[in-house]
């Protein structure tokens, strides 16, 4: 105990040293703590949330807004397609980040953010308006509209919920001898790899209970987007026979009821259509004027995330441009380096000159092995952009029944880290 | 109330291992914890990994990811928090408030 004391001895000695430094100490001085509104409750804003208190303690009050009341995981739920993992092994409250951290949640849809004076403000869809010094705003990823496209007969399944269910329940209702359709979208998509294993997992549950059943993977990709090694074996050697992958397809239009897509490779027709549609940032994202021109993506400084076209005001996860994958490993990643600005900036301190982050995740390949892929990025002060170092980049030799016991207990500890 | 100073040197980098090795080293899977391990024995463990060419091991490619310095800097954070093993898990977001790296020096 005495050792907290100390440390709130020595913080308050820090405050009162840069006081003359910058307005925002001297309000924090005066005993208001500075304020964070965290939108969207996936990997990274949930570790925002935590971080920024984990870190910043009563200096920083946060509250986090989410229209569901748990975020369900995009890992692992290729696991719910072929019915080895329930949803509620991958569902997440808001409870442990309100118990241990302080984090506020509140439950809402947000219309829009606005400048408030020295403040920003989140205005809710109930009318109610938030207002905090900064905005994180985290809100995962929003598809194009494909002609003919009904998400609620052909699931993306590509955010993980009502959608996963939907598509679990047409796998398990095809005939043996049927077809099994999905399109990638051209990337950046949400988890490179992703795609691929949910094809892999699908060809395996259906080889041991659908005989004679085929994949079909339509790939808007010149080719193989992540872990090519991998993903070429599994196609050619594990699923030869019963997995086709095409590269370079670009979806025209999708017959819901006829289950049918038409592409620039012709029609392809099937018993269960997975249509992945191409990815842009969140709908928050872009109302509020943050994606340039040309782009899908907010334009992101990668020291803070702090978007470049609205001071105060920082986007992290699969909506941020700054060229990393998007991931929950990574978007965990960014949390932390976005947390640790934002308290820095509180505290009238510049942002960390040489953030890190880095990817790690394994894919399922079979019922009982799995891959994996990792990369460390840094942020290269030239290009003022995160650049991969080359040596840390690579995947799995190959699948084995190791990393798919890895790639639980990875999942559990970023499951943690993020959410409890 | 409180305002924060300077963070830690290492704290950021060291939580990009949180991800695998859990919130503050306090791994909750069968990945190593990284909690109660010496400066020392985190350092030598990561400069062998990043010298070693044994590139089909994941924390081998992660070790090669970042230079002697910050693998320093990530040994020191987690060599430090093994004082306080345990306290953390119970944070009520107070523990880290104002900890800084000349604090860890003078740990009791």
């Amino acid at each position: 105990m005495n050792m907290i004391s100390r440390r709130r001895f020595l913080t308050l000695a820090g405050a009162s040293a840069a006081l003359a430094v910058n307005s925002t100490i001297l309000r924090a001085q005066s005993a208001t703590p500075a304020s964070v509104i965290v939108v969207g409750g996936g990997f990274a804003g949930a570790t925002v949330a935590k971080y920024l208190r984990l870190w910043g303690g009563n200096s920083v009050t946060v509250t986090l807004v989410d229209t569901n009341l748990a975020h369900v995981s995009c890992i692992l739920s290729n696991l719910v397609l072929n019915g080895s993992y329930k949803l509620a092994n991958i569902t997440f409250d808001y409870t442990a980040l309100g118990q241990k951290y302080g984090v506020k949640f509140v439950q809402g849809r947000v219309e829009g953010i606005g400048v408030a004076g020295n403040r920003r403000s989140v205005t809710l869809a109930n009318g109610q308006t938030l207002y905090g010094d900064r905005i994180v705003l985290a809100p995962g990823i929003d598809f194009d509209p494909i002609p003919g496209l009904d998400p609620n007969k052909i699931p993306h399944a590509w955010v993980a919920g009502p959608q996963t269910t939907l598509l679990q329940q047409q796998i398990a209702a095809m005939p043996a001898g049927g077809t099994f359709v999905m399109t990638i979208p051209p990337a950046p998509y949400r988890c490179p790899p992703g795609p691929y294993e949910r094809a892999c997992l699908v060809a395996d549950y259906l080889k041991r209970n659908k005989p004679g059943s085929k994949v079909v993977v339509l790939d808007a990709n010149p080719s193989i987007v992540a872990e090519p090694h991998t993903f070429t074996t599994a196609f050619t050697q594990t699923y030869a026979g019963l997995l086709s992958y095409r590269p370079g397809v670009s979806i025209v239009s999708v017959d819901s009821n006829a289950r049918s897509v038409q592409t620039n490779q012709g029609l392809f027709a099937a018993n269960v259509l997975n249509v992945i549609p191409p990815h842009r940032a969140g709908r928050i994202v872009a109302n509020a004027g943050l994606i340039p021109p040309g782009s899908r993506w907010a334009s992101v400084n990668p020291l803070s995330y702090e978007s470049t076209l609205m001071p105060g005001v920082h986007v992290i996860g699969d909506s941020q441009g700054t060229g990393q994958p998007k991931s929950g490993h990574i978007a965990n990643a960014e949390a932390k380096v976005c947390a640790d600005a934002i308290l820095r900036a509180f505290a009238g301190e510049q942002p960390d000159p040489a953030p890190m982050t880095n990817s790690a995740c394994y894919s399922p390949i079979t019922a009982t092995t799995a891959s994996w892929l990792t990369a460390v990025f840094a942020y290269d002060a030239g290009s003022g952009t995160m650049k991969v170092v080359p040596d840390s980049f690579g995947e799995a030799a190959t699948p084995t029944k190791d990393n798919f016991e890895d790639m639980f207990d990875w999942a559990r500890n970023l499951f943690a880290d993020t959410f409890a | 109330m409180a305002v924060l100073a300077q963070p830690p040197a290492g704290r950021l980098l060291a939580s990009q291992c949180a991800q695998c090795h859990g919130t503050n080293g306090q791994s909750v899977g069968g990945i190593d914890k990284l909690a109660g391990e010496s400066t020392q024995e985190i350092y030598q463990e990561l400069l062998e990994m990043k010298y070693t060419n044994k590139t089909n091991d994941i924390m081998h490619r992660q070790a090669k990811g970042y230079n002697e310095s910050q693998l320093w800097l990530i040994s020191q954070y987690y060599g430090s928090l093994s004082n306080v093993r345990g306290s953390t898990s119970t944070s009520q977001g107070q523990e880290s408030t104002g900890k800084t790296a000349d604090d860890d020096d003078k740990k009791d």
